[in-house]
């Protein structure tokens, strides 16, 4: 008889402890959805068609000084012939820029350096060859924003890019915004590959209101693979 | 055995160490470890509830751990475990369904510690957003730090689950 009594007070208080973690964890869950109604997350973006806005001069991104050790490889050369990237998979660049003076590593024995370009037809919704970025670029009514570190930036990234990345967004919109033009399609790129740097900060350009955001698929290695300019050097608008 | 005057012959037989309202070790422990435990995850549910881009980012923080989750998974873990961590820890802070409390803040650290530990093993590059924007003990990026900071606070939650329910202060 005390034997069951225990037995009964012991299941009576492992029925307490249930029920008390049921409320803790059922009311966190309804708050919690009524909180993703009223505040919900994005997790992906709206994603159009890439097509070229009009011929234009490229702008020139007003900035303070210049940075004195900063270098643009490649400036003067003559531009390279852009990428077919459907049908270079796996082969070289073969860019009669190869004897100027682009970045060394994508020019190495005159080619890519077996870089494999994503051809158009495997590319995620949203993303770009690097064929179709060369030709944004040269359109110049396209802003290009870097996703990845300083370190990196600094080591080489596309003429006039912005580097933001998503720790910039943490606390609100960051002051750098002001150099995108809002009319401008917006091209990001971070390390290509599993980078994913570059997909989170076009999240978030979007949710500052910016429209036609695409993503370099084969990020900076593309860009750089393919023999396009480089520059080097600490950014202009820090 | 107490020496106070004021507990009768028959409590004396039957009853306490200490003498009513010594502050008991067990009680100080407790208490202070609810403050600390329950303190810790209000204050990090908090960073990751507070606008305007405390769930966002942390939603970019359960997304870049790359646990394949789909996205319906992303928003529920993203909604509902920071006003879980807040509610379980304002309980502990007051007291309230204490054992309950510490154990749902023991299974919420046994996970993280899980994630985390498969974070280090696939050698991402990830901020924890443990603590939403903050870092206030570990590095930023995703480390063994995180794990002692985990699995010191796990053992807090133990503590406090398995510990017979005492007060700070002894009674009569």
């Amino acid at each position: 008889m005390i034997q069951n009594s225990a037995q009964i007070a012991r299941k009576g208080l492992l029925a307490r402890y249930i029920v008390q973690i049921a409320v803790i964890v059922g009311l966190g869950t309804v708050i919690g959805s009524a909180d993703a109604i009223i505040r919900p997350v994005k997790l992906a973006r709206t994603v159009e068609e890439f097509s070229l806005p009009t011929e234009g001069a490229r702008p020139e991104v007003t900035s303070g000084t210049v940075a004195s050790d900063r270098t643009r490889a490649g400036a003067d050369e003559p531009k390279p012939e852009a990428m077919t990237d459907a049908d270079s998979a796996g082969s070289s660049a073969s860019k009669s820029s190869a004897e100027g003076p682009v970045a060394a590593a994508g020019q190495s024995g005159g080619g890519t350096g077996g870089f494999q370009f994503t051809p158009k037809d495997r590319l995620k919704p949203g993303h770009i060859t690097i064929e179709e970025a060369r030709r944004a670029f040269d359109s110049g009514q396209a802003s290009f924003v870097d996703a990845r570190s300083k370190s990196r930036y600094e080591e080489g990234h596309i003429p006039g890019a912005i580097r933001l990345e998503l720790a910039d967004f943490v606390a609100g919109q960051p002051a750098k915004l002001a150099l995108l033009p809002r009319e401008f399609m917006v091209i990001v790129y971070c390390g290509g590959g599993d980078c994913d740097e570059s997909e989170r900060v076009a999240e978030r350009l979007e949710g500052s209101g910016y429209q036609r955001i695409f993503i370099i698929h084969d990020g900076f290695p593309g860009w750089k693979a393919a023999g396009h300019e480089v520059e080097t050097g600490p950014e202009e608008f820090e | 055995m107490s020496q106070s005057a004021a507990t009768s012959p028959v409590a004396a037989s039957t009853a306490e160490r200490s003498a009513p309202g010594t502050l008991t070790l067990t009680g100080a422990v407790s208490f202070v470890t609810r403050l600390v435990l329950g303190g810790l995850f209000v204050w990090a549910a908090w960073n990751k509830l507070q606008p305007p881009n405390g769930p966002q980012n942390f939603a970019d923080s359960v997304r870049a751990f790359k646990l394949g989750l789909p996205d319906w998974a992303v928003r529920a873990s993203t909604s509902v475990t920071p006003w879980i961590e807040v509610i379980a820890g304002a309980m502990l802070i007051l007291g309230i369904w204490v054992r309950s409390s510490a154990l749902v803040i023991g299974v919420l650290l046994a996970v993280f510690i899980a994630l985390i530990g498969s974070v280090i093993a696939r050698e991402l590059n990830v901020e924890c957003g443990c603590f939403g924007k903050l870092s206030p003990f570990c590095p930023k990026k995703v480390g063994m730090c995180n794990i002692i900071q985990n699995g010191v606070m796990l053992a807090g939650a133990v503590y406090l689950t398995i510990t017979p329910k005492t007060g700070l202060f002894s009674k009569s």
